[in-house]
């Protein structure tokens, strides 16, 4: 009881404090040296949770405040010192149960002829659609990794919720994003998250470390076909991309030669084929497919390999200049200056490419904590819901709404970066489906329908869900996925179609508005006869059907993968209140501003939502004995959270 | 309960009728506005009456550089197959469009608009010392100026000197991020991927707070200001997307169920139900192809080719034939010799695609020639801002198209 009056104590004032933070003296901006303890109060200290790590709870900003800000950086940026064993590993579902793994049906044609075998499974069979067993299968793989690593995704976020280390976890999301690499095309989960744990080992350390960790590392080998990089016949991919994006910056003073010669240093960093889960993933530097010849790059001459190549790229000017930038954009602001950028770089080189140094300074710096820096970045879709959850004091990740599907229309997904530049960030977070997203996923977070949640891990998608009733001619089995025996279960056409338009109405049906089911049809569904396109050509061939294989492939898959967890948020918003002793909806209002935005509510918007309250209330007062106020509370944060104000950080 | 905007109408025909009279027309304005269509309300909006106001324009990205000359293949040519031993169209399996050109097998949709003549095919498109990284090349086809670090697209561009008093959902950027080429000055695209989900969900109470969440107030903190706007676009624009996309029905054969297949539709959507967009920007990617190509090639281009010819059937069917025209280019081309890895690097020029039934179908421009190489890259033959001219100008009605291009660039034959 004590002590949570004396934290209250610092709340109310750090409360206060926090709108003094827009009054940093204006000299700040583009000032590197370190605020001093008289300037250190609870709202710098939230806003260094905000952008170092996934935001704080108003306990945990206070803790922050009552450091030094030295110390409060340090405890934060060393991580190291701080156990983490507690923390829950990736539980693999055990997607091999047949000892093999995802090739393409091109690689494993081989197989088929020599063993009669793809996949490890009888390849072929009697009857209709004879060599259907190994498009099956095939499907089966394909659809299992990436629900496994949409897993992995989850368990990730999860990490980054609970470690007592956030700052590592936003490291290696910061380094997922600057050497992006994806499962679209890795196509094998372990050796993404292999790249992950990589990432995070390194994440505070050495950019050198990092830098050949990463070129060796065999997701990346796959990612860049740097393992198709050989003597004779070189691939520029990786060469490219570790100039343009990894370290230098597109048009920094190396030319379209410099790319050629550099991808012959790193001819022969290869990976052996992994087939089955006894072929271990490890990287291989072959030297009878290393071009040993002299090569000239960036100005100097030899008979270099990988790691001259990589010594060399960190010697340019431009690298350390580079990482800074990114850095800085990372946890600052879009823009540095020049002088600014020279100065961290220059850092950053005097420590060897120790990462730490440049951290602390930044996380320091008057810059950190001017006015332009506070409240001015729009929040990545991972940070948006990752410090949302942490803000409302939740201790796992919440199984509704899907995490996936919810990352996946804000535009980020964990493991499926766009492209190898990673994802263009900044103001390209926010449209306007993706601002109405945000709030809508505040909505289904605060008001969960457990009985009615259709797991989306477990429905067939959309485009294929028809496909038992288009071709009748293959007698396909409709599947449901049961809750209760975690299986998908054989069903009737006529459940089937029932379930199907049910889902088709979509969530805004359920909610009472009007739209009916869109673009449903697809190729496999088109009209027949006349204009009949290439792919329900392809798609119907009498050896195999591959409609059937996407079926059955989707099935077997989600029995493969384990479910995810559907357990609702668990908030108390009228305890939260209780205890910030709010008595009036205008406090109540100005409680949970403070307690969830970095800027500002405009004071219309403010004042239309206490309006709100106060009509849902019928009261001006909060009457904690009355049952009605927890509903109105939780729409209030639901409109607080959907605001255009919450969107920055 | 939880309605998004009860005065919406809800069935069909009241959609309709709403969508020629009323959508899109904001509040504060006469009258005698609410009579008029859309696009003549844009019209008296921006004083001189625009000459083609039903005209759209469709802008198709290809992102990762598509392969050009495996996509128009010059199969009669030795240095081709000599460049390409494993992944060369052989003659006897492309579909020939004249004695030195014909289209990758997968491409069966295109070839069927190019004999109908409503596929127009630019050769060689490029421009003077070419950049082969991805995100420095796309962002200069997205800007028209090549090393200018314009903020704005062309297309954004065209939009503020064309329609300089924006009107609602003029731009429509179907996509998760908005394109820089749709970036604009005063234009602020309606940027989605899945209408199901734009709108709002919350109490009938709740949705009127949500209207001040549309509203714009002063403020120093530029990235507020920005999100503010974005805010403002989504409570105008999101109801009309939502309907129009969940009302709409065709039986049209688009091919297989993929992303591009579903955009085009969704622009069929739009434009079915008469929302007043002129331009449409998708894209589609997948297309860099550095190992085993010739199976994913194949791929994306049954997808492309099924899902245009889908949509021209589909315009067609809904009688804007006349007034829909389909623009189809990527970042680059690639390197004319294969690589070991079965792939090939990024490249140079390519050709472009123009298809509607207000084009005149055939081939544009020159060829590059295969034995006539720059660093093992083709050299391009036309400016691809000569196209970007060509669609302003001859399409869209707009002849001071060197203020938007930032240069003088020839107009060319592509329409009658």
């Amino acid at each position: 009881m004590k002590t949570s009056i004396l934290l209250l104590g610092f709340l109310v004032v750090g409360l206060t404090l926090r709108e003094s933070v827009n009054a940093a003296p204006a000299g700040w901006a583009n000032d590197l040296s370190p605020i001093t303890a008289k300037d250190w109060n609870f709202a710098r200290a939230a806003h260094l949770l905000e952008r170092a790590a996934f935001g704080g709870t108003p306990e945990e900003i206070a803790k922050l405040a009552r450091m030094t800000p030295a110390d409060a950086v340090n405890c934060l940026v060393d991580y190291q010192k701080i156990d983490d064993r507690s923390l829950p590993a990736f539980e693999h579902s055990g997607i091999y149960p047949n000892g093999h793994k995802l090739a393409s049906l091109g690689e494993v044609a081989k197989d088929v002829f020599a063993t009669g075998k793809a996949y490890g499974v009888p390849a072929a069979r009697e009857g209709k659609l004879p060599f259907q067993p190994a498009i099956n299968e095939f499907y089966t793989l394909l659809f299992s990794e990436h629900a496994e690593m949409l897993r992995a995704g989850l368990w990730w976020a999860n990490r980054m919720l609970v470690t007592p280390r956030p700052v590592q976890e936003k490291l290696t999301l910061f380094w997922h994003d600057h050497f992006a690499t994806s499962q679209e095309k890795v196509a094998n989960h372990e050796l993404m998250l292999g790249q992950i744990e990589t990432l995070r080992r390194h994440a505070n350390g050495n950019f050198r470390d990092l830098l050949v960790a990463l070129a060796q590392d065999p997701a990346m080998l796959i990612w860049l076909d740097n393992r198709e990089n050989v003597k004779g016949r070189p691939n520029e991919n990786f060469a490219r991309e570790i100039m343009e994006l990894f370290c230098m910056g597109e048009g920094q003073g190396y030319s379209e030669s410099d790319i050629r010669e550099l991808a012959r240093a790193f001819t022969g960093w290869t990976l052996r084929p992994i087939k089955t889960t006894n072929d271990a993933a490890r990287f291989v530097a072959d030297p009878k497919l290393h071009d040993d010849g002299v090569k000239t790059f960036l100005g100097e001459t030899g008979r270099f390999n990988g790691y001259d190549a990589i010594d060399i790229i960190l010697k340019q000017r431009a690298t350390p200049r580079f990482i800074t930038r990114k850095l800085y954009r990372e946890f600052v602001r879009e823009e540095i200056t020049p002088e600014l950028n020279e100065r961290l770089a220059r850092l950053l080189v005097e420590s060897h490419y120790e990462l730490k140094p440049v951290l602390n300074t930044i996380f320091l710096s008057r810059d950190f904590y001017s006015a332009p820096s506070i409240g001015t970045q729009v929040k990545p879709p991972i940070q948006f819901l990752v410090s949302t959850w942490h803000k409302l004091g939740l201790r796992g990740a919440p199984g509704i709404p899907d995490f996936t599907e919810t990352a996946g229309g804000l535009g980020q997904v964990l493991f499926y970066p766009p492209n190898v530049a990673g994802w263009p960030g900044g103001r390209s977070w926010i449209n306007p489906a993706t601002l109405l997203a945000r709030g809508n996923y505040i909505h289904t977070l605060l008001f969960p329908d457990p009985a009615r949640y259709v797991p989306p891990d477990k429905v067939v998608l959309e485009g294929y869900r028809q496909i038992p009733e288009l071709f009748p001619q293959y007698e396909i089995q409709p599947h449901l996925w049961n809750p209760k025996t975690g299986r998908m279960e054989p069903v009737s056409m006529r459940e089937y179609r029932k379930f199907l338009a049910q889902l088709d109405a979509g969530p805004m049906k359920a909610k009472g508005i009007d739209e009916a089911p869109m673009l449903s049809s697809n190729a496999i569904m088109a009209s027949p006869g006349e204009g009949k396109s290439k792919m329900s050509q392809m798609a119907d061939t009498e050896w195999f059907n591959l409609a059937v294989g996407v079926y059955s492939g989707i099935v077997e898959a989600f029995n493969r993968v384990k479910p995810v967890p559907r357990i609702p948020a668990k908030v108390d918003f009228v305890a939260m209140a209780r205890s910030a002793q709010v008595a009036t909806v205008e406090e109540a209002v100005d409680y949970f501003c403070r307690r969830f935005l970095s800027v500002n509510l405009a004071s219309d918007r403010r004042a239309s939502i206490v309006e709100f309250l106060r009509s849902e209330l019928n009261s001006a007062r909060l009457n904690y004995d009355d049952g009605s106020l927890s509903i109105a509370l939780r729409r209030v944060v639901h409109l607080i959270l959907s605001a255009p104000e919450y969107q920055l950080g | 309960m939880n309605i998004i905007n009860r005065s919406f109408p809800t069935s069909r025909r009241d959609f309709l009728r709403a969508g020629l009279y009323a959508v899109g027309v904001s509040a504060g304005l006469p009258a005698f506005f609410r009579q008029m269509s859309l696009a003549e309300t844009a019209n008296a909006l921006n004083g001189a009456p625009e000459k083609n106001p039903n005209r759209i324009l469709v802008v198709l990205e290809l992102s990762g550089g598509n392969d050009g000359l495996n996509t128009v293949v010059p199969y009669v040519d030795d240095a081709y197959h000599r460049a390409r031993p494993k992944l060369a169209i052989r003659a006897n399996k492309v579909l020939k469009l004249d004695d030195h050109f014909g289209l990758h097998p997968a491409c069966e949709g295109l070839e069927r608009l190019f004999k109908d003549g409503q596929l127009a095919i630019v050769q060689g498109c490029g421009y003077p010392n070419p950049n082969l990284s991805h995100f420095t090349a796309m962002e200069w086809w997205h800007t028209a100026v090549p090393r200018g670090n314009d903020p704005h697209g062309w297309l954004g561009r065209f939009a503020d000197a064309h329609w300089p008093k924006p009107v609602e959902n003029t731009i429509v950027n179907i996509a998760s991020r908005q394109s820089r080429a749709v970036a604009s000055a005063r234009h602020s695209p309606v940027v989605f991927n899945d209408p199901k989900k734009f709108g709002r969900l919350g109490t009938d109470a709740q949705q009127r707070v949500f209207e001040t969440f549309g509203k714009l107030y002063p403020t120093t903190n530029p990235a507020l200001e920005f999100v503010n706007e974005i805010a403002r676009t989504a409570t105008v624009g999101a109801g009309k997307v939502r309907h129009a996309c969940a009302e709409y029905r065709t039986l049209v054969d688009y091919g297989s169920a993929n992303n591009l297949t579903l955009d085009l539709k969704m622009t069929a959507a739009m434009i079915a139900a008469g929302l007043p967009t002129r331009i449409f920007y998708l894209s589609q990617g997948g297309f860099d192809t550095h190992a085993a190509q010739a199976d994913g090639h194949q791929l994306l281009l049954v997808y492309l080719s099924d899902a245009l010819r889908g949509f021209m059937k589909d315009i067609e069917r809904l009688g804007r034939a006349h007034d829909v025209v389909v623009m189809v280019f990527s970042e680059f081309g690639r390197r004319v010799r294969e690589n070991a890895s079965g792939g090939t690097d990024h490249g140079t020029a390519a050709p472009m695609f123009v298809l509607g039934k207000s084009v005149k179908g055939g081939f544009h421009g020159t060829a590059p020639i295969l034995t006539d190489l720059d660093d093992g890259n083709l050299k391009m033959t036309t400016d691809f801002r000569s196209v970007y001219a060509t669609m302003l100008d001859s399409w869209m009605g707009f002849d001071e198209t060197a203020i938007v291009l930032k240069g003088d660039y020839p107009v060319l034959p592509v329409f009658a």
